[in-house]
């Protein structure tokens, strides 16, 4: 086992996490002192930068300042190194502390903040912004340091050695599962590390809370810091969001390769789409089935443990003569897809039951309402929306999924995540554009024809 | 409210509804052909023959080795009907171990050439080291990349190496190398990228990803190794207890006819007017000799 890429994955992983919870946290604290159209525009940014695919993000960077970028010239900074990484990774993780610290501070209440009238500016942030958001911002560095150090496809492609990528490599070119154990059970130690920091704590929720007004928080944090953050918040979701987002629809290339990009890769667009809605419906159902049992907690474990490893696993498992047909279509991907975000379904369906109505739901215990109609008519009504919300949001995961999938896919089963890793890595460039556009396409095609199912309901209910 | 039973039924179902394998009258192949090269002939194939292709490729990190593995862990399980390797090693590999079909030999065709790839603004044609020991001068100190030799072509030229040099002499020049500050990445593709930015000077790769790098606009020659160097043909392998064995056979003789053959080098896959024969190189012994010299390049390279 090489200590060297172990201890460079830990300052990677920290480094991501320090640089993320210091942007999230600043953007939180300007979207608290912000109302109206900034704050929708801003929350929406920070949203949309986390849901941007991975690889979008990296194309982007190499444009730019890879060995033939644009600002190369200009900016002679190399982004194949250890500093790339960081940077990237954390464009991509900042909205995680910013979404979890802004659900914190928005348990700020008026009367605490009256309670200390004369308090403003720094001593503000120093005496109660900073204890309130505390331990939001140590759940987040958490996560995103756990999602930091999981991350082969980011070093992978900018040639930073890291102990998961090692772990890959070493695997795929021994197929030796005693050494896989042997390095497993360090990667293994993050997620377990992880469920116990955040053992008994709870998550503040953005919608939970009401918050301060706006008006009331801007005027006790001060001109002047409200001006930082809104310049870091302004530049973060501009440089994380806007910027890939530009470049690629500006690339004269994203429109010239399109149509051959599509030829090319209709099976690996299709089985995208199939492999992400399908363990999305799995999940959420299966959420929903298991949701009132306390052990679910513990597939967290499977959420932050590096997708390589369950890999490993399931080929340990599931590579037998009599499981041929499952380990060989499409099955042994659904399998590990929803092993790895089921905690995503169990615990967003656990939310979404708490939020209807108790009462509701005891009359239709005692009355022996049968579970579809309870379905139906109590908890769809009032859930359904939460119960999408978390179906898109492992929908868009198992979109961007390279790391759970590339040891165990199936012959004829390429996703159109692992076909830009490979395109990236191998360093033909030429269509990737054109695939991270279909890739962002397909990651809106559920909100499109939500809307559109959404108009048609509204128009009939008319 | 539903009990455990009822659902770990529902959850066993579930699985199984979405689990079903899709065979059919499908060819699954494993290749290490690049992607970008292999794609458009197997779909080419499909047209033609309307025959379904299931295909695995690698990745450029563990290159060839990472489907040569999954090949020997499924053997007992075969998933793959056909394995097209872009180089000849690793398919004899296989047939040592009985992954492939007794009765099958290893088919080759088509081939390309190991070859020094360098940036044009740093270095000219004459100033090229005149064979692969003068790597260990000084001179070169911290100015060559390879690929780690324990995958891909880099891998096969390193064992061809030590077959045609001897042990000590290879294992002293691997040595040597290293300490002169060689730098290893990730497959060939990756030291064109790293020549054609100028961090450094020169490299060891392969022919056709020298092409691909000049067709991006690198500023990068390359030219075949004379001495020391060799010629790394295609090779066709025939799975042992493949599901579909005569659609693999229809496939292979597919890939090696003239059409293919031909377009693979417009792609720049193969170089044209590669020689007929194959390479005067005793594959058995090298194979015999693989988990030894791999044990000397990782300890010399990974440790």
């Amino acid at each position: 086992m090489s200590w060297e890429l172990l201890l460079n994955s830990f300052g990677l992983a920290t480094m991501v996490s320090f640089f993320a919870v210091l942007i999230g946290w600043s953007v939180a604290v300007f979207l608290a002192s912000t109302a109206g159209r900034w704050r929708i525009v801003l929350l929406g940014g920070s949203i949309a930068a986390f849901s941007l695919p991975p690889f979008l993000v990296v194309n982007t960077w190499l444009g730019l300042l890879g060995n033939v970028g644009v600002l190369k010239p200009v900016l002679p900074v190399d982004v194949y190194s250890f500093g790339g990484a960081v940077w990237l990774l954390t464009l991509m993780l900042w909205p995680v502390p910013c979404l979890m610290s802004y659900g914190a501070l928005k348990r700020l209440t008026p009367e605490l903040l009256d309670a200390e009238p004369g308090l403003g500016g720094w001593p503000l942030i120093k005496e109660v912004l900073l204890p309130l958001s505390g331990s939001a911002l140590l759940q987040s560095g958490v996560i995103v340091f756990a999602l930091a150090f999981n991350n082969i496809a980011v070093p992978a492609i900018l040639q930073v050695n890291v102990f998961p990528a090692q772990f890959w490599v070493e695997f795929s070119s021994t197929y030796n599962f005693k050494m896989a154990w042997q390095y497993g059970w360090v990667l293994a130690l993050m997620p377990l590390g992880v469920l116990l920091v955040l053992r008994g704590q709870e998550i503040a929720w953005p919608w939970e809370s009401q918050g301060v007004p706006a008006e009331q928080f801007a005027d006790r944090l001060g001109q002047a810091l409200r001006r930082i953050g809104a310049g870091v918040a302004v530049l973060a979701v501009v440089i994380s969001f806007l910027l890939p987002l530009g470049h690629l629809l500006v690339d004269a290339r994203t429109w010239s390769d399109f149509p051959d990009a599509i030829r090319a890769g209709a099976r690996s667009i299709w089985n995208s789409l199939w492999f992400a809605a399908g363990t999305s419906v799995l999940v959420v159902g299966l959420g929903a089935l298991f949701s009132d049992q306390k052990g679910g907690r513990l597939a967290w474990l499977l959420f932050f443990l590096p997708g390589v490893l369950l890999g490993v696993v399931l080929i340990s498992v599931f590579n037998r003569p009599w499981l041929g047909w499952f380990y060989g279509g499409s099955g042994v991907v659904f399998a590990a897809l929803g092993l790895r975000y089921f905690a995503l379904g169990w615990e967003g369906m656990r939310l979404a039951k708490r939020s209807v109505d108790a009462d509701l739901q005891h009359i239709s215990d005692l009355s022996g309402v049968p579970w579809w109609q309870r379905w139906l008519h109590l908890f769809l009504p009032q859930a359904g929306w939460a119960m999408a919300a978390v179906w898109y949001v492992v929908y868009l995961l198992c979109l961007w999924d390279t790391e759970t999938v590339v040891l165990i896919v199936p012959p004829g089963g390429e996703t159109l995540a692992l076909r830009v890793f490979n395109l990236l890595h191998y360093g033909h460039h030429a269509q990737v554009n054109a695939l991270c556009l279909i890739l962002l396409l397909l990651a809106v095609l559920p909100l499109i024809a939500g809307a559109v199912v959404a108009a048609f309901v509204k128009r009939r209910a008319r | 409210m539903k009990t455990w039973a009822e659902k770990w039924m529902i959850f066993v179902t579930a699985l199984l509804l979405v689990g079903c394998g899709s065979g059919g009258d499908a060819v699954t192949v494993y290749t290490s052909q690049d992607q970008v090269y292999a794609e458009p002939i197997l779909r080419e194939f499909e047209q033609q023959t309307g025959i379904a292709v299931r295909a695995v490729y690698d990745s450029e990190a563990v290159k060839t080795v990472g489907l040569v593995n999954r090949l020997i862990a499924e053997k007992a399980n075969p998933q793959c009907d056909l394995f097209w390797n872009n180089e000849e090693f690793r398919t004899h590999q296989l047939a040592s171990m009985d992954v492939l079909d007794e009765g099958q030999s290893v088919e080759t065709f088509g081939a390309r050439t190991r070859q020094w790839v360098w940036n044009t603004n740093q270095l000219s044609r004459a100033a090229l080291p005149k064979d692969l020991t003068s790597l260990t001068n000084t001179l070169w100190r911290g100015k060559v990349v390879i690929a780690l030799p324990l995958f891909g072509s880099t891998a096969t030229h390193f064992q061809v190496l030590r077959q045609q040099w001897g042990e000590k002499r290879w294992r002293d020049w691997c040595r040597a190398l290293k300490a002169n500050d060689v730098m290893t990445v990730d497959g060939n593709s990756v030291v064109v990228q790293l020549v054609g930015r100028g961090e450094v000077a020169l490299g060891l790769t392969d022919s056709d990803d020298v092409r691909a790098g000049r067709k991006n606009g690198l500023p990068i020659a390359g030219q075949s190794i004379a001495e020391d160097g060799f010629s790394i043909r295609n090779s066709i392998g025939y799975i042992a207890g493949a599901p579909r064995p005569d659609l693999a056979k229809r496939l292979a003789k597919y890939l090696q006819s003239k059409p293919v053959i031909d377009s693979l080098v417009s792609a720049g896959a193969l170089d044209r007017g590669a020689p007929d024969a194959p390479a005067d190189i005793a594959w058995p012994s090298v194979v015999k000799e693989n988990e030894r010299a791999v044990a000397d390049l990782k300890s010399i390279y990974l440790d």
